[in-house]
Order: C-alpha cells, then structure tokens, then sequence
C-alpha cells in the first residue's frame, strides 16, 4: 500500500513541473502589457519602463521562469504586480475561503444527493423517483449566476433573513482576525463567540447552497443510477430474504456497495469548487480563489496567476489520490488485491 | 461505528463551551456607528503616490488631505475652477504663475501624532517628484502632472514655497489631484529604512500617515481587495467625524449593489446603472445622487500617415464623422448623458465652446449620407474592411461598449465601410496604442483636475522621443500630431488669465476638429452614488469624489 502511495506522489511531481512551465510560457505569450493597467491611462512611457525594470519584465524569459521556480522552491510564489502583496499571502487569505466556501458546499451536495438518489433508486418510476430526478435536472439545468441573484433578492432582499455577500459583516465586527483563515474554525475554536458563529454561517449558508446545486444533481443522478445497479444483486436478495429490515438493506448492505462511482463524482465534483467557483465567488463577494484568478487575469499579473494554477492542479491531484485511496478503504477486495 | 461516531460528537460538543467563554476577546460594534459601503472597483494600493484606481482614490481621500481640494458639487458646472482651502487656508501666485507659496493650517495632526509643518510638505512631495527618492513608491503614476516643480522651500514652519520651471497656472489643479495628498514627515523616514518599494506600501497601508478624518487602525483592517475598515480619527482639526467605522467592500455586481443599497443592506455605494436609476429615485429608503461628470466618450480614428488604414485619408474621417449619429448613444443611456461634439466635455469649468459644432456634425442625415458616400468613393475605400477596437469591460463613461461598438457599425456601413468589431483589454489597449496598429478605437477619458490641458496634452497633443522627433503621447488614440496644435495647446496651457484661457481653448476646438477631424466625440455620461436616504453630510467634488468626515445618520 505504502509503495502504492509512494508510486503515485511521485508522479505527480514531473506533472506539476510541466503544469508550472505550461502556466509560465503561456501566461508571456498573452497579448498586452502589465504595466498599462498597473499604470493606468495616463502612464507615459518613462513611467512604463521604469516599473518594467522594477518587476523584472525586461529580463529574458528563462531568466524570469529561474527566478520564479527559485520562489516556489523556498514556498513563495513572488510578488503581485498588481497589489505589491506576497502571492503566498494573499493565497493564504483566498485558498481558505474557498475551502470553506467548497465543503459547505459538497456537504449539502452530498447529503441531500444522496438522499435523494436513494430514494428515487428505492422507488423507481414513482412519484417520488420522478420529483427527485426533476430535482435533479432542475439543479444542472439553473444558471448559477440567476439562482444566486434570485437568492439574493428573495433571502436577503425581501425576506432579509441572510446577508447578500461577503464572509462576514466586518463593519459589526471591527476586530475580528482571522488565526485560521477559516471563519466558521474562528468563530468556533478561536473566539468561541455564539453570535459571530451565527454571523459566519449566515453568510456562508447563500453562497453553498447555490453552489451545491449543480454537484447535488450529479450525485443524485449518480447515487440513483449505482443504486438500482445495486439493489438488483444477489446479495441483496440474500439480505432480504434473511429478513433484514429495508433501510437496513438499503443503507447498509446496498448504499455501502453502491459507495464508490458516487465518491468519485463526490472527489470529482470537489476538485472543481477548489479552482474557485468564479460566478458564485462573484455574486456573493465571497473572496476566493476563483475571483483571485479572474482579477489576476484582467491585469496579467503573472505570479498569482501561476501559483493559482500549480495549487489548483496539486488540488486536483491530490484529491484524486486521496480517491483512489479510499477506494481501497471502502472496498476491501481492493485492499487485498493490492496486497497480492 | 455509530456509537464511535456520537461519542466523538459527545466530546466536541463538552470541549467547546462557547457559554463558558475562554475564547479570543471580540467586540461587536452598534449599527449606528457604522456605514457600510459598496464599492464597484477593488482597492489594493494605499499609498497615494502610487494609486491611480478610483477604488483606491475613494479610501485614500477619507485618509489623507492636500493643500487644496476641489469644490462641492452644487447646481450645474463652475465656471471658473475653485480651488478651497485644505491643508493650506491660503496661497499667493507670483511671477506669472511660477512661484506658488502656501500658508498651511495651523493645529493639524496628522495619524502618527506628528504635527503638520512646512517640512512635512516639502518631504511628501520630494517623495513624489524624485526618481531615486529613498523612500520610493511602487510606482508614480502622476509624477509627470507635478514634475515642472523646480523648488520647495519651507521659509517657516507655516509656509511652503514652490518655485516651477516655467510658468504654470494649472498648478493648483496638479496640487488638488490624490497624488499630492500630504504624507507625514515620520513616515517617509520609516519608509525610507526598507529596502523595497512593495515594503513600503505595505508599511504605509499599516500605518496610515495622513491628516484626514478617517484612518486605518489595525493592520487587520485591511483585507486586500475584500474589504478594509476605517475608523474615526479622533485628532481630525475639522472635529472628529460622527460616523465611527466606515466599512469598505469590493462588489464589482451592480445589481448586487442596487439590491443591498435597496434592502438597507448596504449604506453607500457607487456607479448604479442609469436604467436602474428610477427605481431607486422612486425608493424612500434610498437617496440617489447623480451630477455631470466631466468626461467624454469618443471614436478616435487612425491619422497616422506611415500606416496603410483608410482613415489617414481625412476624407474618410470626415465621412465618418458626418454619418454617426449620437441620439442611439444618448437613449441607451436613459437620459444619462448628452451628446458631445468636441474634446472638452460641456462639463468642464471652461474651455467647452456652448452650442458650437463641426462642419461635420451640422448637415442633415440625407445630406451627411450623401456626402459621406461621395467621400468614401473619391478616397478609393469603398468596401474596405476596418477593425474597431473596443475595451471588454464596461468604463465609468462607456457602460455599454459591445453595444455601442455595433450601434457605430450600422451606422457605418450604409457609406461603404465594413467594420469588424474587436473587444479587446485594457492591457492590451494599452500596448497597442503607442504602436498604432488600429485604424478605429473607442474609448473615453475622465478629467482629473478640471483643466482643459488635462484633456489636449494626453489626447491630442505630441511628444518629443529620445531622438528629438515628435510622436504622439502615449494616450493619443488618434496618433494625431499637428505642431500648430501643439503650439496652441501650450500657449493656452501657459495663459494665467482665465477668460484668455478659456478662449484660447475654445478656438482650438473650433479649429481643430475642422482642420483635421482625428476624433469623433461621442458623448459625456452622468455619474451616481446612492446611500441610505438616513445618511445626511455627505460632500461629493467635482473630482467625482466623496467625502464622509462631516457624515451622520438621522435618527
């Protein structure tokens, strides 16, 4: 298992090595000149050339890919040209806020997916099987970007029972820091506060259900689909005509086998909200990843840009292995066929 | 497993006793002390010297003061620029126009508990206008509008004099832009002991060393561009302000913004589309204020001899001219702009020539078709195929490019011209201007400091290249260059009588479109901000800037 484990880490290594070069080479060979925007209009071309030296942009390329790998290798990724910032830092603020933002999100994605593809696989061609599949489809169907406006407006703006966006209202909360970089873990473990907990999750509760709905379609389809593959086994006839109650047939002997396609478009489906969800990120204010990566690349602001890419593929890569992993954990055959 | 699992759940819900307290001290501030507000732009430089966003602008101008400061908006445009005290109470012109000596404000503190003195303003502007200063910004973006200073000398510790190169009337202008806001003495000696310039900003964001009202506490308070919150200053020589917190947020989602500032989610905020702006006049809860900006909009066609594109031929451009129609412009603006027919906005304090139009501009449709027709032909372009360059995103005074892009389009094809749009970044705008490798743009520009030359100088006018020839400045879409114009341009800028000004600045436009036609302008757009209708004291400048030291909600 070890070497298994081993095998594929090493792996990853020569991918993100050529996931940074790519990133690199691409990003200089963007139309456009970083300094225009940093700038502005009225930058006349002294002004160009002196922040051009400043940032390194009239250096050769392999001289500037160098220095950039050097920055990585030591755990920083340079500096922003458009906020003067440490990438490493800003990263830090942003990479946890879409964590937060993506788990909230995968686990109502999860729970209700799941539900409802178990119920629609239990009861098929129902009622009940027809409302969870439109359910479902309704969920992939929606522009992310109009349910999160009509989210908006009606929970925040007519019924005023969440904030419109953000993480937390800072203005009520002038001297909330963050130790963790996420809040709800803040609130929680740091200061332990009842009613800034309550503040947090209020602003968190818009942004992951609007984002949950795309991955709980494709989970509920998934979990359907690997279900009544799954109810029509032996095994669980054998369940069955031992005398086992349904939800112990359904949830322990079926769901359990039903496991692994639904975990993979669960892994799946998180590996993409850790890229940053751009529209939600965008609606609610939420400052991610995703936003971070969209206002890096209106102003070709080269570093955040590529340590956004080299920390969303490792996201990916590491997510799967993390998969592939539990694979082995939820099926033992393959725990012992790997031991073979 | 289950009973693993609420065994588990038992213990964490025993180890965090939030009743029990324990937990990192926090206060929750009242509602009353504070005003949210909702910014369209991001804010990531605060170092005034550096800044050029307007995001950035609208933070640093609650923070640090210059020594002059544009007038409140009132009813309709001055007709002189009106300089008012900030900093300085008063100031002495000499020389025609080449000395400025100041008289500063006596008991100003600025946040580091330092005093205001004459030495302070002497290092602030050092820091600005020296390249190799040792205490540098990222960047100068404005370094150029102050660069004709030759000497500041602090004769008391009341008065500061500056001696410029040449004479210069528009020095006040240049003074009252954000770029010459006074930072203290302490600071730019802290500053000056780091190594880098990135160093330095981040110092400066984390202790805010200016005079104004408002003022970064913690180093906390900043979250990049997710929201930074200012507290009350205390020690403001205008008395301290009301409001106690003012909490900045990035939203760049109109909608988003009109539906907070609807709900009373949001207590300010800016830039609302002009098809949302009955609505919001409609709402009770919400005061809505709207004022004529000074900027312009316009199509800049290519003059450029050495390059091959249809408009260098003046036949084509006054073709062009005469066939587009404004009122298209003006109606997708709801009402939200007006109609432009020269460089200087109708706006501006003075220079705009009232009721004057082109040649081009004054022909019936029939006729502006027929002529245009003729025209395309003799120039030999007919069917030519042109690129018009257009920004992607939406600009303050151009909301909706895509769409007016296509609108010039339509109107330009019935005279023979086949035109293909091309949406492309500011970045990459930037870098294709000086080169000139377009033949059709479109783009606007908004005025910094109400001064016509603010417009000339970058837009129309030319430079001299390491080689001593002229060129186009970099901002001058047209790649127009005529040195008659340029000579204009600088006995008008240089002109220290107003009136004599302002007519000088007016000829030129009644000259220059006629003579060279290397612009169509198009039109000048409305600007708004709305806050919550409980908000009272709020000042909003000429420089489209607002100001909340003087701010408090009604009860």
């Amino acid at each position: 298992m070890l070497t298994y484990i081993l095998r594929r880490v090493m792996a990853t290594v020569p991918m993100l090595l050529a996931i940074s070069l790519a990133s690199f080479l691409l990003l200089h060979m963007l139309p456009g000149d970083p300094t225009t925007i940093l700038l502005g209009q009225r930058a006349t071309a002294e002004n160009k050339r002196e922040l051009r030296s400043r940032l390194g942009l009239d250096k050769p390329l392999p001289e500037q890919y160098l220095l950039y790998m050097s920055d990585v290798s030591r755990g920083e990724f340079g500096e922003s040209h458009r906020t003067n910032q440490l990438v490493a830092k800003e990263l830090r603020q942003r990479v946890p806020a879409t964590i937060e933002l993506a788990i909230a999100a995968m686990l109502i994605a999860t729970l209700v997916g799941v539900s409802l593809g178990v119920l629609a696989a239990v009861k098929p061609r129902s009622l009940v099987d027809f409302a969870c599949l439109s359910m479902a489809l309704v969920g992939v169907s929606l522009p992310v970007f109009w349910l999160g406006f009509l989210a908006q407006k009606l929970f925040a703006g007519e019924m005023r029972l969440l904030p419109f966006s953000g993480r937390l209202d800072f203005g009520l909360w002038p001297t909330f820091s963050s130790d963790t970089g996420f809040y709800v873990l803040d609130a929680l473990l740091v200061y332990r506060n009842v009613e800034l907990l309550l503040n947090v999750l209020a602003h968190l509760t818009l942004p992951a259900i609007v984002l949950s709905t795309v991955p709980m379609a494709l989970i509920a389809r998934i979990t359907r689909a690997s279900m009544l593959e799954t109810l029509k086994q032996d095994y669980v006839r054998t369940a069955r005509a031992k005398g086992a109650s349904p939800s112990t047939v359904v949830l322990k002997h079926a769901l359990r086998n039903a496991l692994i396609p639904i975990l993979t478009a669960v892994a799946t489906q998180f590996g993409y909200l850790l890229g940053g969800a751009v529209l939600t990120e965008t609606i609610f204010g939420w400052p991610g990843l995703g936003r971070y990566v969209i206002e890096a690349i209106d102003v070709l602001d080269a570093r955040p840009l590529q340590a956004s890419v080299l920390l969303i593929a490792s996201a990916f890569v590491l997510v799967n292995l993390l998969t592939d992993l539990s694979y082995a954990f939820i099926d033992p055959r393959l725990r012992k066929k790997e031991a073979a | 497993m289950t009973r693993v699992l609420a065994g588990v759940c038992a213990c964490l819900l025993l180890l965090w006793t939030p009743a029990c307290g324990g937990g990192k001290e926090i206060t929750k501030a009242e509602e009353k002390d504070v005003l949210k507000i909702l910014r369209s732009d991001k804010f990531e430089i605060l170092d005034p010297q550096a800044s050029s966003s307007g995001g950035d602008i609208a933070i640093l101008a609650q923070m640090y003061e210059g020594l002059v400061r544009a007038p409140e908006i009132k009813d309709g445009p001055v007709s002189v620029p009106k300089w008012e005290p900030s900093l300085a109470t008063d100031w002495k012109v000499e020389d025609n126009a080449k000395i400025y000596t100041f008289t500063l404000r006596e008991n100003v503190k600025f946040h580091d508990g330092t005093s205001l003195n004459a030495d302070a303003v002497k290092k602030s502007f050092e820091r600005l206008i020296q390249k190799d200063h040792p205490a540098q910004p990222t960047k100068r973006p404005y370094a150029t509008d102050l660069a004709d200073i030759a000497k500041i000398e602090a004769p008391d510790a009341k008065t500061v004099r500056f001696t410029l190169h040449d004479s210069n009337p528009r020095f006040l202008a240049n003074v009252s832009l954000h770029a010459a806001f006074v930072i203290s003495s302490k600071a730019i000696d802290e500053m000056a002991k780091l190594n880098t310039p990135a160093k330095r900003e981040k110092w400066l964001i984390e202790n805010t060393s200016g005079t104004g009202p408002y003022r970064i506490a913690r180093a906390e308070d900043y979250r990049g561009s997710e929201s930074v919150t200012l507290t009350a200053f205390e020690d403001y020589w205008g008395g301290a302000p009301q409001i106690k917190l003012l909490s900045f947020t990035s939203m760049a989602d109109h909608k988003s913004r009109r539906e907070q500032v609807l709900a009373g989610a949001a207590g300010f905020t800016d830039t609302l589309l002009p098809s949302d702006w009955e609505d919001l006049k409609a709402n009770k809860g919400v005061t809505l204020f709207t004022w004529d900006a000074i900027n312009i909009m316009y199509l800049a066609m290519n003059c450029d001899q050495s390059k091959n594109y249809p408009t260098k031929d003046k036949r084509v451009r006054d073709a062009i001219a005469m066939v587009v129609d404004r009122t298209p412009f003006v109606e997708r603006y709801y009402g939200a702009a007006k109609p432009a027919h020269v460089l200087i906005p109708y706006t501006m304090p003075f220079g705009h020539p009232k009721d004057y139009k082109p040649k081009t501009d004054t022909m019936s449709r029939d006729e502006a078709l027929q002529t245009a027709r003729r025209l395309i032909r003799e120039a030999g372009v007919e069917g030519a195929v042109i690129k018009l360059i257009l920004p992607e995103v939406p600009r303050p005074y151009l909301l909706y490019p895509r769409e007016l892009a296509d609108l010039i389009r339509q109107q330009l094809e019935p005279i023979g011209l086949k035109i293909e749009l091309e949406p492309r970044k500011m970045a990459e705008i930037g870098e294709m201007v000086p080169k000139g490798d377009y033949a059709l743009m479109l783009l606007g520009w908004m005025g910094d400091n109400g001064e016509p030359d603010n417009f000339w100088r970058p837009l129309l006018d030319g430079v001299k290249n390491e080689k001593g020839q002229w060129q186009p400045s970099d901002n001058n879409l047209a790649r127009f260059f005529d040195i008659e114009v340029h000579r204009r341009i600088e006995e008008a800028g240089r002109e220290a009588d107003i009136s004599k000004r302002d007519k000088l600045y007016k000829d030129l436009e009644m000259w220059a479109h006629d003579q060279f036609r290397p612009i169509v302008p198009l039109l000048t757009a409305k600007k708004s901000y709305a806050w919550t209708s409980k908000l009272k004291g709020v000042r909003v400048d000429t420089g489209d800037q607002f100001y909340l030291d003087k701010a408090y909600f009604e009860k």
